[in-house]
């Protein structure tokens, strides 16, 4: 009985010693780094103005994935003060002190990383100053890297979130949340907490979550743009095209991505297509057979357990050659874009660059009537018309008079409207006699007891007699108007002049020509 | 009697020179600003201004880094200048010695600038707290200390209260907007090249570059500041005085002046 006291007195001994062992192991800090980091307010302003924090926060990595491992386990090189930058890198492919409970081997993430290092995101990755991989510098890497270090997507953040801490100290009657201030048993932080807690905790990311975590970079434009990707097969670094640049944009455009952003939790993720059965660091290009956005591999990508498994089906391929990046989708604004580079991704720009021409050809043509839209019924054509006068109608076309009466009319009608009075185009074309120089306000001052238009309009229309040779068309006169408005037949005695060589219609018109003079008869002021 | 020492001219004259002089800090300002106002900078510290102003460079403050941390710290904005000193040198005002900037800001916190950069050598200043720059000593000093390493590292030095010098009762430190100090923080940011050299020099002649060594209060003997009399209890005191860090940088040649020394990481322990 005496033997079995002392024997149970010395385990229990054991025990109470081993476990003060266990304790000071899950708060060791053996190198002391904590005798400066666990200080708070240890801060600075760097030569770029990026304030830096020195300060480690204690309770969260303490209750964090890498709470029970050794700063050095991680950061080898830091062995003097003030450590240099490079020094403080981290070799995420080492071992360190943890083991791994499955094989009873120093756990390592060096089989992610081989991973990861085939990947899409890691084809290239050595930003620093080390042939190894490592965490990256943060600033040199906000430059100009191009693929993503491991801290771009993982920090060490603890097992419960801030927010829950309180609620889980409630529901699970715990005091801390600094696991290993109780849970101080190897077994324990090797096989439940190393092991079993960081699946289930890995995994309380939400898709909406996960899609913030791609689009920190991929959303990014600008970003985008700086990236060359290799290719697979010859190797050679291209520039990445439009459709690669916006694909977060386009994405957000789908019916994926508009589930999500509804609430429903049953659109699909980034990593739900790119990264199928967890495997977020295995992602690979499209081109990639491997990949499964690899167009052979869609069917099995699109009919994954959950989504939607009549996509195998031959007959409903269209969930396959649907393209979810569709740069259509995108609004107009973005596709400007386009007028830089990738142009022809978007059959937006392929109709525009046909579309468009056209568009402005008719708006030059538009632009063109509206100014000159006070010749009623004229038609000023600006091609083909020295042919018609010489062959349909027999008379030689006047150059200087065609030019003068296309573009003076231009002009003059422009003048006229920034001038707001009457334009005479006319004063320029002495060879026609048959213009009259009776000035605008003249008519006014003429009595005109019988007009049918109101007293303000005989400015608008000696304006508009000009451009009026629509009026040209043989008209019956009424004498009677005529004779009343004897300025407004004076002005409109041009457009009569293609007919002059004709036989006069109106017993007005020659009493105008005498006052003016002898009708031009080769002159066409229409064409 | 009474009655004719209330006529004597000499009394009464006597009389206003005393409380003149009884009155004199109250009006004469703070003893760093009667210090400034009297600057006779020297050759030396103008060539030395010179050199630093050609060499200043407007740092822009940036808010975050592209990439996040890996090990979680208080996502928190640059803390606002409540300092005259920190209207030029920014609120975290240590930027440049590797080894003791985030040591120095983190102090900064509750120190005044003028406790360790305004010694004048021909005055004997007393360390109080004070709740505003420029203002008079705090009434209420229990609990200003934290200490040991059970402290919650998330949570900040509120910033509230600075241990501040004071001249003969009164602060030694000016107010950050005090407009005594208007026109040289004018000269600065807007004077000529020569204006600038020359306010500089003379905001910067009554002080001293390089604050006192750790040990001059991290130590066990009585240094600059008087803990108890600052409202430290005796386990707050000890902490302070046999602090793990200001040990671990003695271990550096007294005379490093390029800031180039290294020392093992390991002889914190020892």
């Amino acid at each position: 009985m005496l033997a079995f006291v002392r024997v149970a007195l010395v385990i229990s001994l054991s025990l109470l010693a081993s476990s003060t062992v266990w304790a000071k192991e899950r708060h060791s800090d053996p190198d002391g780094c904590f005798s400066c980091h666990g200080l708070p307010d240890l801060e600075f302003v760097d030569k770029n103005g990026v304030l830096r924090v020195a300060t480690i926060l204690q309770k969260d990595y303490y209750g964090s994935l890498h709470g029970s491992v050794p700063c050095k386990d991680c950061h080898r090189k830091i062995e003097q003060y003030p450590h240099k930058p490079e020094e403080g890198y981290v070799d995420c492919s080492e071992s360190c002190h943890v083991n791994e409970p499955s094989k009873d081997k120093a756990f390592t993430h060096k089989e992610v990383v081989e991973e990861f290092r085939k990947s899409a995101h890691g084809a290239g990755h050595a930003p620093g100053a080390t042939k190894d991989f490592h965490g990256g510098n943060r600033l040199e890497e906000e430059k100009d890297k191009q693929n993503p270090s491991c801290r771009r997507c993982h920090s060490n953040t603890p097992y419960i979130r801030a927010e829950n801490q309180e609620k889980f100290k409630e529901e699970f009657h715990h005091a801390d949340v600094e696991c290993g201030n109780c849970h101080q048993g190897e077994t324990w932080r090797n096989q439940f907490s190393g092991h079993i807690l960081r699946r289930l905790s890995g995994s309380h990311f939400s898709k909406a979550e996960i899609n913030a975590m791609c689009d920190d970079c991929h959303a990014d434009a600008a970003l985008m743009e700086k990236v060359d990707r290799e290719d697979p097969y010859t190797k050679e670094k291209k520039r990445v095209d439009y459709r690669w640049v916006h694909a977060s944009d386009s994405y957000d455009k789908s019916l994926h991505a508009r589930l999500l952003e509804a609430g429903a939790t049953d659109g699909a993720s980034c990593l739900d297509c790119h990264a199928i059965g967890g495997n977020r660091h295995k992602i690979k290009r499209d081109e990639d057979p491997a990949a499964s956005t690899h167009p052979d591999n869609l069917p099995g990508t699109c009919g994954q357990a959950g989504c939607h498994g009549y996509a195998k089906k031959p007959l409903n391929d269209g969930f396959v050659t649907t393209d979810m990046h569709n740069v259509d989708w995108l609004r107009f604004d973005r596709l400007l874009l386009l007028l830089r580079e990738h142009r022809f991704d978007s059959n937006w720009f392929k109709a525009f660059s046909l579309l468009g021409p056209m568009a402005g050809l008719f708006l030059l043509g538009a632009l063109t009537w509206m100014l000159g839209r006070e010749r009623k019924g004229t038609i000023v054509a600006l091609i083909g018309a020295d042919r018609f006068q010489r062959i349909v109608i027999g008379s030689k076309p006047n150059k200087a008079g065609k030019k003068q009466t296309v573009f003076s009319l231009l002009a003059a009608r422009i003048k006229a409207i920034f001038a707001k009075t009457p334009p005479l185009p006319e004063t320029k074309t002495e060879p026609r006699p048959a213009v009259p120089k009776t000035p605008a306000p003249a008519a006014n001052a003429e009595p005109k007891p019988a007009s049918p238009k109101p007293a303000t309009q005989p400015a608008g229309d000696a304006q508009a007699a000009p451009a009026s040779e629509a009026d040209a068309k043989p008209k019956p006169p009424t004498p009677t108007l005529a004779t009343e408005q004897p300025n407004k037949d004076a002005q409109a005695a041009p457009r009569s002049a293609p007919d002059a060589g004709q036989e006069p219609k109106s017993s007005a018109l020659p009493r105008q020509e005498a006052q003016s003079g002898p009708p031009a008869k080769d002159e066409n002021p229409a064409s | 009697m009474q009655l004719e020492l209330r006529e004597n001219p000499i009394v009464l004259l006597s009389a206003a020179v005393l409380l003149t002089f009884l009155s004199w800090p109250s009006w004469a300002g703070p003893l760093y600003l009667q210090r400034l106002l009297a600057a006779q900078p020297t050759a030396e510290q103008i060539a030395e201004s010179e050199k630093r102003v050609r060499e200043h460079k407007d740092v822009e403050y940036r808010e975050k880094m592209r990439v996040p941390p890996f090990h979680l710290h208080v996502d928190r904005p640059i803390p606002e200048a409540v300092a005259f000193c920190q209207n030029c040198h920014g609120p975290l005002p240590h930027s440049k010695k590797l080894r003791t900037r985030a040591f120095m800001n983190m102090h900064s916190r509750f120190i005044a600038c003028e406790t360790c950069h305004f010694r004048p050598k021909d005055t004997k200043l007393e360390y109080l707290w004070q709740t505003e720059p420029g203002g008079p000593p705090a009434k209420d000093i229990a609990g200003r200390f934290r200490t040991g390493s059970e402290q919650d590292n998330a949570v900040s030095f509120s910033g509230e209260a600075h241990i501040a010098p004071f001249f003969q009762g009164q602060a030694a430190n000016p107010a950050q907007k005090d407009p005594a100090v208007q026109p040289y923080l004018e000269r600065w940011k807007q004077g000529a090249f020569e204006d600038k050299v020359m306010a500089r020099a003379q905001i910067h002649a009554p002080l001293e570059l390089k604050g006192p060594a750790c040990d001059q209060c991290h130590a066990e003997s009585k240094g600059m500041l008087d803990f108890a009399a600052l409202g430290a209890d005796e386990k707050q005191e000890q902490a302070i005085r046999t602090h793990i860090i200001p040990r671990f940088f003695g271990h550096y040649a007294e005379k490093d002046e390029k800031d180039e020394e290294r020392i093992r990481i390991l002889d914190l322990t020892r």
